[in-house]
């Protein structure tokens, strides 16, 4: 059950909330510029569309489609059955995965788990619903490391964010988000390696942070998964894959 | 060369914001000023010192005291030739000394530093204020509780500074800390967390048996009270410095687990420290594993400081949430950047705590495996106070009475441990300095 806290400010017309737990992380909106019955219709829309993907992709959660793709992969299982929801999950993983030339792949080590995709891709859906519907202004913040901005700050002309060293709290570098995106990959102090190398399987250990800023959330996402692990070597091939993208590396924190 | 201490100390008590609120709290640090300093070594020149003691530490001070300007070493001491040679190459006009009486009889001598094995503090730190000298000496105090009484006694009676080399006193990280801490920014303190792991034996080389204790001198009672003297001192400090007390008892388990090799001290102690009001020091050194490194934690109802690393952490972290931020952008009408929290958010562990940093800009921060400090941990700000000192005849405020709680509560905790029993901070050694 998803717990969620809403609120609306009338005098500046904002609204936020706030739902635990989504995705693995904390999902924070903020719209502006928004009547309260529109805003909650809105973010209701959002989080339940969120949340019946996380029900699909947690692999936390032993009945999740992922988990039970995954038991079936790991007892040899043959002809696995795919949803449609599924399918096209898989389908955007090969598209990225080619893009990147095999260093992006939700699938390793006998498993999937599409973890540095499935933010990024909410986030660029959500945009997209909410531009649809008129909203011109918002920021959509999963856990702080996947963050959307639409429009612009009601009193500046982006949305600003501060990337902090996950070691000692000092900013890193500061962000300007207008109708774009950002995602930052690293390893925080005490929780090194949770992005492997897709391609020699090792845990990516460096106490490294890649910033990424992209048009595209999904992009962002992918790429600054894919600029972790991969090797100094490629980051440049790899960003070339991407127009429009930028990545700040912080390779020796 | 000569500017970067000054320039070094000017920027450190101008970042502070070192103004009267925190010179009242921190009376110490008035003796940093840049200003006095100038003043004095124009109508003075500079203060003539010697170096009793040219071992490591010894000599790690020379390295700081050829940058500062108002310092001019002219003498240097220590019955042990290989030390003594090594130092006057790098002081090579210096006048040597085996025997540091002789060197007391020089009149052209203003301070002394003071960086000999702990046995020995006691002793030629009143031998040198007797003798009219400054003095400037390692922590700690003394190795007996009545060596530090007599250490305090002698100080009272004589108009002569006396520092010790207490770095954290003048580590930004740890005055900026305190200060935060005082004005409530983990809440009230609860708590104090420290320990100080490494892994190494603590031995030296030594190039002959009959030299074994006299180098190795950490490892034997008569010289050294082992971790709680070395290491505990400086932490132990700071505890206080939080609490704004001292703790009136202690009880501790002590033992050689590991370096069986015929030492007399700990290799490792566990001990805790209680206040009046029941809070407690819980401290811990050990140096057959590493992995904890050295840490000071202050714990508040609201958060934690680790003053070591000059960040703290909020229980209820609401700075985290940038969104929150920007809701209350909007209601005042502003604009500003919002923080992202680090990357990969993980509830529920300690690692998921966000640190925030306790000074702007960046700090030295040591992890604490090197016996020598990390570079400007404050000992250089200590050292050019005291030449300072030396020119003005100024005392400073506090430190001797800070670097003689600090050691008493060492060897109060060597005691819990030797007896196996709870001591209570007995009656003859406390002064009017000490809160309980
Ligand atoms: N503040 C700090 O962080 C810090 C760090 C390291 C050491 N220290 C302190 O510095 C002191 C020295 O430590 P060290 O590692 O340099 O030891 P060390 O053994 O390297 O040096 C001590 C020197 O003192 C000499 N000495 C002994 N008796 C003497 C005497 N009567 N007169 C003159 N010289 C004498 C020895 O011959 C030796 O050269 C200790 O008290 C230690 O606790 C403090």
């Amino acid at each position: 059950m998803l717990t969620k806290d809403f609120t609306y400010e009338s005098e500046s017309r904002t609204a936020y909330c706030c739902a635990e737990k989504l995705m693995g992380t904390r999902f924070e909106i903020l719209l502006t510029d928004i009547e309260k019955r529109a805003a909650e219709l809105l973010v209701d829309s959002i989080l339940e569309h969120i949340g019946a993907d996380d029900s699909l992709l947690n692999r936390f959660d032993p009945s999740s489609e992922v988990s039970r793709l995954n038991s079936a992969l790991a007892a040899s299982k043959r002809g696995l059955a795919f949803s449609e929801q599924m399918t096209k999950w898989c389908e955007l993983a090969e598209h990225y995965r080619a893009k990147t030339g095999g260093i992006f792949n939700v699938r390793y080590g006998g498993s999937y788990d599409f973890g540095g995709l499935a933010k990024g891709a909410e986030l660029e859906w959500a945009a997209r619903t909410l531009r649809d519907r008129g909203v011109h202004n918002a920021l959509l913040n999963f856990g702080g490391s996947s963050i959307a901005g639409l429009g612009r700050h009601p009193y500046g002309d982006a949305w600003t964010v501060d990337v902090p060293d996950p070691f000692s709290g000092h900013t890193l570098c500061t962000v300007r988000l207008c109708d774009s995106a950002l995602s930052v990959s690293g390893n925080t102090p005490g929780y090194g390696g949770h992005i492997v190398d897709t391609q020699n399987g090792e845990r990516v250990l460096s106490r490294r942070v890649v910033v990424v800023t992209a048009l595209n959330p999904a992009d962002a996402e992918v790429l600054s998964t894919a600029l972790m692990a991969a090797p100094c070597g490629r980051r440049a091939e790899l960003l070339a894959e991407f127009p429009g993208a930028e990545a700040q590396f912080f390779d020796n924190l | 060369m000569a500017e970067t201490i000054d320039n070094g100390k000017r920027q450190f008590l101008k970042e502070l914001g070192a103004g009267a609120a925190l010179l009242a709290a921190m009376p110490w640090l008035k003796a940093c000023s840049p200003e006095k300093t100038e003043a004095a070594s124009q109508a003075r020149g500079q203060a003539r010192v010697a170096l009793i003691g040219c071992g490591s530490r010894g000599q790690y001070h020379l390295t700081i005291l050829r940058d500062i300007a108002h310092a001019r070493v002219v003498a240097l001491c220590d019955p042990y030739e290989v030390n003594l040679r090594a130092a006057a190459a790098m002081v090579p006009d210096a006048k040597l000394f085996s025997d540091y009486r002789s060197l007391l009889e020089d009149r052209s001598i203003d301070g002394v530093i003071i960086a000999t094995p702990l046995g020995s503090h006691a002793r030629i730190t009143v031998d040198a204020l007797e003798a009219g000298k400054h003095v400037f000496c390692e922590k700690a105090m003394a190795l007996t509780l009545d060596e530090c009484k007599a250490v305090y006694e002698a100080y009272q009676r004589s108009p002569k500074a006396l520092y010790y080399c207490m770095q954290r006193m003048y580590d930004p990280k740890y005055i900026e800390g305190i200060r935060q801490i005082r004005e409530g920014l983990i809440g009230d303190v609860v708590g104090m967390r420290c320990h100080w792991f490494r892994n190494a034996d603590w031995r030296r080389p030594v190039p002959d048996p009959s030299l074994e204790r006299q180098i190795n001198w950490r490892l034997y009672k008569e010289h050294s009270a082992g971790l709680m003297t070395e290491l505990a001192c400086h932490q132990l400090e700071i505890c206080n410095w939080a609490a704004e007390k001292i703790p009136v008892e202690v009880a501790g388990l002590g033992d050689i687990v590991y370096w069986k090799d015929g030492r007399e001290v700990y290799d490792s102690v566990s001990l805790t420290y209680r206040y009046s009001d029941g809070r407690k020091i819980t401290y811990e050194s050990l140096i057959s594993n590493k992995y904890n490194a050295m840490e000071d934690q202050i714990l508040g109802k609201k958060g934690t400081a680790d003053l070591t690393r000059g960040v703290y952490y909020l229980e209820e972290d609401d700075t985290v949430s940038g969104m929150k931020q920007l809701l209350a952008q909007m209601r005042d009408k502003t604009f500003g950047a919002i923080p992202a929290a680090g990357p990969s958010w993980r509830p529920e562990l300690r690692n998921s705590y966000t640190p925030h940093p306790l000074i702007k800009g960046p700090q030295s921060v040591n992890g604490g495996q090197n016996m020598v400090s990390a570079d400007h941990d404050g000992s250089d700000l200590i050292l050019s106070a005291f030449c300072t000192s030396c020119i003005t005849g100024e005392k400073v405020e506090n430190v001797v009475e800070e670097a003689y709680c600090a050691t008493v509560l060492c060897l109060l905790g060597n005691l819990a441990m030797d007896t196996k029993t709870v001591v209570t901070f007995p009656e003859e050694y406390k002064i009017p300095y000490m809160k309980f």
